[in-house]
């Protein structure tokens, strides 16, 4: 990233947390909830470049792999289980952006949250073959195992989760796939905002939507369009035509490796910032799809107290790091500046706003005595306000925020 | 697949289309001169309770003789709605076990069979056939075919002497014979790609696969009659004309093509020729229809296309 980096020698401000809203929910059936792991690794494939202090993100990069592949939390993953809620899903990813003593304000983190999001979407969408969605995650993590190359404790984990995926993944078919991409892309359908490096490369248009190219390679498995073969009842071909199709396909090289290690030919997935790039993201315009996109059922939901209890399980798994007073703190911003971050704040469109989950909690009300710990630990800065609710249901918390 | 459906009303000058955009089925009514008359939005919703709306898979208006019903197949269930979507009639809810498996379950594959039938697929393989009455809500499952064993993707049906076709994940295709009850007159195997799309016409069967080929096969017998490598991503949707045997095909490469079926009455031959290609640009196509039974305009849906396209010939 180009964007400023400040040592902040003062402890950390926490997220700033966004005023709550009675929970709204979007709840998709879903195969395995793996595709939130390879939602989070592009945050650490996105890292890589452009930071001026080497050492301090060596750090960063260490702490926030080793909390992403934690086993606890890979093991919640891998459980077969229904696609999270867009607000469960960024308030995992809040968490996971700070496990280290990186600290980003609401402004970089929702532009962070937007970059990721449209960059997956891209990945999901352009995949030539269902299937490939694996080696788009193959493809992730490799990316990871480079940056902690050096670290053999936290690889052994990488490696270890490498070999989950293949077991539980490789023996799909192509229709179990594309449900699995089907359901992904009903999650961002109606996201258009603009990212400036994808508007540069020309695989975005100015309307938000991606560019679906006519023509290269064909997927794997695939015949290049163009040929009418005819047979007879006896099963004799006696009649080829040819036509054409109106684009200019080509056949396909080879088939990407999903083994553990292997050439995934496949670039969808790889590290955008391999050169340094500025980050930019844009709104845009309010458009009529979102505005009917977010009259979301105002009811309340009996499923998402679920859903609340089970975010609580995996944050029990997720350390936060609090810099102490010795040791410097990291703010990351986003923005070209301290003002433009401010104004980008105020300025977020209504609908584009990401209700994060703040989770408060009395020490009676959890089981997992290591998210007690962590909770009280947290700092809330913030919510003065907020009185801890003595009520059993998780929902009637919520409400309060 | 295929998430667009579309009924002209002849006598009334309007076309009714119906598109899926994740849990919710948009309808709107055309009249030729393409202004747009009424708007409605349907949800998969158990009765009225308010649970959380699941995702709806597809709908399609099943044209039998005595009436048009709206089918919604989602993850919950499948729903019958009087054609201009005003009124459920029936409500069909789907087996959810507890603890939930790690199977996706749904229902997919909306036909009207045999002028009296209505046969919906099911994510375990099963199509359930139903038994329509001329008018009102006494509508009953009569039979359950038991012949697939990955997900139903689609059904196909015409008047002939194999009535039905169904398709699946893997790729494998059921022809079936109706008379009191269903039976099965041949399976044809699948070759590695899902078939996600089918059609049947004067005895042969339409079908397009995951790779972007089309694949036609004498219905009564199973044997393949012709390869196309029609698209270079999987199929969407395949739709018929059945007046004139024109096809069309719809994929996530983008394109619309267009092509015409024929049968030579002496030699039994089966032909296909390309007529025809449409590009909407930059949009993976999700669904995709004749406007009339001649084949004369068609319409198309995409991924992230809050618009349905209308094509028309001219």
């Amino acid at each position: 990233w180009a964007g400023r980096c400040s040592t902040s020698w003062t402890s950390a401000c926490g997220p700033r947390a966004s005023p709550g809203r009675r929970p709204a929910k979007m709840n998709g059936q879903m195969w395995t909830g793996n595709e939130l792991e390879s939602v989070i690794t592009l945050v650490v494939s996105s890292c890589v470049p452009g930071f001026c202090f080497k050492w301090k993100l060596v750090a960063v990069m260490n702490d926030i792999i080793t909390t992403m592949f934690n086993k606890k939390f890979m093991e919640e993953l891998f459980k077969p289980q229904e696609l999270y809620s867009k607000k469960a899903l960024r308030t995992v990813y809040d968490r996971l952006a700070h496990a280290s003593i990186m600290r980003l304000n609401q402004a970089s983190m929702d532009k962070l949250y937007d970059l990721m999001t449209m960059a997956f979407k891209y990945q999901v969408l352009l995949c030539p073959r269902s299937k490939d969605i694996l080696l788009v995650t193959f493809n992730h993590l490799d990316a990871i195992k480079d940056f902690i190359r050096d670290s053999p404790n936290i690889l052994n984990q990488v490696d270890e989760t490498f070999r989950q995926l293949i077991d539980m993944y490789s023996c799909l078919s192509a229709g179990e796939f594309q449900l699995i991409r089907q359901t992904l892309l009903i999650f961002f359908q109606d996201m258009h905002i603009r990212v400036s490096i994808f508007l540069k490369d020309k695989v975005q248009n100015s309307n938000g939507r991606f560019v679906l190219p006519i023509s290269g390679p064909v997927p794997w498995g695939t015949e290049v369009p163009g040929l009418i073969r005819m047979f007879n009842c006896n099963g004799d071909e006696v009649k080829r035509v040819e036509f054409t199709n109106g684009g200019s396909y080509i056949s396909p090289q080879r088939e990407g490796s999903f083994d553990l290690y292997g050439d995934r030919v496949l670039k969808l997935g790889t590290n955008m910032y391999s050169v340094s790039r500025p980050v930019e993201t844009h709104m845009s315009g309010a458009s009529k799809n979102l505005a009917s996109h977010t009259k979301e059922n105002a009811a309340p939901n009996p499923l998402a107290k679920e859903e609340l209890n089970f975010l609580a399980r995996l944050m029990g798994g997720l350390e936060i790091k609090k810099p102490n007073g010795s040791e410097p703190g990291f703010r990351l911003n986003l923005f070209t500046t301290d003002e433009e971050e401010e104004y980008a704040a105020l300025t977020r469109p209504e609908e584009l706003s990401y209700k994060v989950i703040n989770i408060q909690a009395t020490q009676d009300q959890w089981q997992n005595e290591e998210l007690a710990r962590i909770m009280g630990e947290f700092e809330v800065t913030d919510q003065p306000s907020q009185s801890t609710s003595k009520g059993d249901d998780l929902l009637a918390m919520m409400d309060e925020l | 697949y295929n998430n667009l459906s579309v009924l002209p009303l002849r006598d009334k000058q309007l076309t009714y289309f119906a598109a899926v955009h994740g849990s919710t089925v948009s309808l709107a009514s055309a009249s030729a001169d393409g202004l747009s008359v009424s708007h409605r939005q349907l949800q998969a919703k158990e009765g009225g309770l308010a649970v959380s709306a699941s995702i709806v898979t597809q709908a399609s208006w099943c044209v039998l003789p005595s009436r048009v019903l709206l089918v919604l197949t989602s993850q919950k269930g499948i729903q019958m709605y009087e054609s201009d979507g005003s009124i459920m009639v029936y409500w069909h809810a789907l087996d959810v076990l507890e603890p939930p498996p790690a199977q996706a379950v749904f229902a997919r594959g909306i036909a009207a069979a045999s002028g009296r039938f209505i046969c919906v697929g099911t994510s375990s393989g099963l199509v359930l056939v139903f038994d329509i009455p001329s008018k009102g809500t006494n509508i009953t499952l009569s039979e359950v075919l038991e012949e697939h064993r990955d997900s139903i993707t689609d059904i196909a049906s015409e008047d002939g002497d194999a009535d039905l076709v169904t398709a699946d994940d893997s790729g494998a295709l059921c022809v079936w014979r109706s008379k009191e009850e269903f039976s099965l007159l041949t399976k044809i195997s699948a070759f590695g790609w899902t078939c996600s799309s089918v059609k049947l016409w004067n005895g042969v069967i339409a079908a397009g696969y995951g790779n972007g080929q089309i694949r036609l096969y004498e219905a009564m017998s199973g044997a393949l009659r012709a390869t196309v490598s029609a698209h270079a991503r999987w199929i969407y949707a395949l739709d018929l004309a059945p007046l004139t045997g024109k096809l069309l095909s719809g994929a996530e490469d983008s394109y619309v093509q267009i092509w015409k079926l024929s049968r030579s009455p002496d030699t039994g031959d089966i032909e296909i020729e390309h007529c025809h290609s449409e590009c909407v640009t930059d949009t993976q196509l999700c669904g995709a229809r004749f406007c009339d039974p001649e084949g004369n305009a068609f319409a198309a849906t995409g991924y992230d296309l809050s618009e349905i396209v209308r094509y028309g010939q001219v």
